[in-house]
């Protein structure tokens, strides 16, 4: 059985605690990831309560100034929905468009990943469907947290 | 053909006209007060004449994204310009605009330059950003070359301007539409003073107006 871990690259650090999802491809059909989440309710609840959470968080917060929330918040349900098999299509920007300049780093990243498994949790997703949506989101790591430390800019 | 006017500043109640101005060209004064009555600083006066005539090259314009702001906030244009939106903060940024003037959203990323917008319709563009939405500025489109703003007295002084029939009209953000303004009909030398009453106040920001 293929291992997930391994199609999301070596890179990823295992502070995301992910064994080897079997993913199977026989014959009966299995619920797609977004229904056993819970569906449009609970990811349009887990992604409010984890963009209000991070943009409240005064160590996470500094790319959500002034940003418009509702908007960032429709987009992450989209996102999900389009990952986990939920039949959307994501309209936004790719990850790397949308976090260029912000100085996103690896700690953040995880701030964010600790607040949206604490969310799933609170709407009660099971262990299994926790994990696999995070590792659906994990190869996202690279082009959301800043890969070198920037040059220091005159008036930046 | 044009006279280069070396401005200095006229202290007189009325204008002196330049000894060096255009055969019959007229120079007309524009009074601008705000809603509550006050001398309006800043303000635009716009004289469109009845006749269009063609425009050369027009110089570029710039409106920037600095601190996710747009700087400047208010800018005044002939219709034809091309605006370049250079993006110094290096985050994205999605500017756009509803106004029947200018329909557009322009993507702008981290380190790529765009192509800047031609705004070639008269009238009032409000320019917003899909991901900052506090961030928001005002552009005034304007189909003539005659255009001045007022100084701190809420005075501006319209120089050079051929006889003619215009539309004279006076505007400052966050007015969303131009006003009717009035058909004035220009002889050379010096004209009347026009004065004009804008419906906002000088501090008004854009939940002062109607939308």
């Amino acid at each position: 059985m293929p291992c997930l871990l391994q199609r999301a690259g070596a890179n990823l650090v295992a502070v995301i605690a992910i064994g080897c999802i079997g993913v199977t491809s026989t014959a009966h059909a299995t619920e797609s990831l977004y229904a056993r989440l819970g569906g449009k309710p609970v990811v349009d609840a887990i992604a409010t309560e984890t963009i209000d959470q991070v943009s409240a968080d005064p160590r996470l917060n500094q790319s959500f100034h002034g940003s418009n929330l509702k908007r960032i918040k429709r987009l992450l349900s989209e996102q999900i929905c389009d990952l986990a098999g939920g039949g959307c299509v994501y309209s936004g920007d790719s990850m790397r468009e949308v976090h260029a300049g912000h100085h996103i780093t690896e700690a953040q990243f995880y701030g964010l990943v600790q607040i949206l498994r604490d969310s799933m949790r609170r709407h009660h997703v099971g262990l299994r469907e926790r994990n696999e949506l995070l590792a659906l989101l994990a190869p996202m790591k690279r082009d959301i947290v800043e890969q070198a430390a920037p040059p220091h800019k005159a008036g930046s | 053909m044009r006279c280069t006017l070396h401005a200095r500043r006229v202290q007189f109640a009325f204008a002196v006209m330049c000894a060096c101005a255009a055969p019959g060209a007229a120079e007309l004064k524009v009074q601008v007060q705000s809603a509550a009555g006050l001398p309006f600083a800043g303000a635009v006066v716009y004289a469109t004449p009845l006749v269009q005539l063609p425009h050369g090259e027009l110089p570029r314009a710039t409106i920037d994204q600095v601190d996710r702001t747009f700087v400047p906030i208010d800018s005044v244009i002939q219709a034809g310009t091309a605006v370049a939106f250079p993006n110094s903060d290096n985050i994205r940024h999605s500017v756009y605009s509803f106004s029947p003037a200018k329909v557009f959203t322009l993507k702008l990323y981290a380190g790529t330059p765009s192509s800047p917008v031609v705004f070639d319709k008269p009238g009032v563009v409000v320019l917003g950003c899909n991901i900052h939405d506090s961030m928001v500025a005002w552009v005034l489109v304007v189909d003539t070359p005659y255009f001045a703003r007022t100084d701190r007295s809420g005075a501006a002084t319209l120089a050079n301007l051929p006889p003619g029939d215009y539309l004279l009209r006076a505007w400052h953000s966050p007015m969303a539409e131009e006003l009717a303004g009035e058909s004035i009909h220009v002889e050379s030398g010096v004209q009347p003073t026009r004065q004009f009453k804008l419906p906002v106040n000088e501090q008004d920001d854009a939940m002062a107006m109607p939308h």
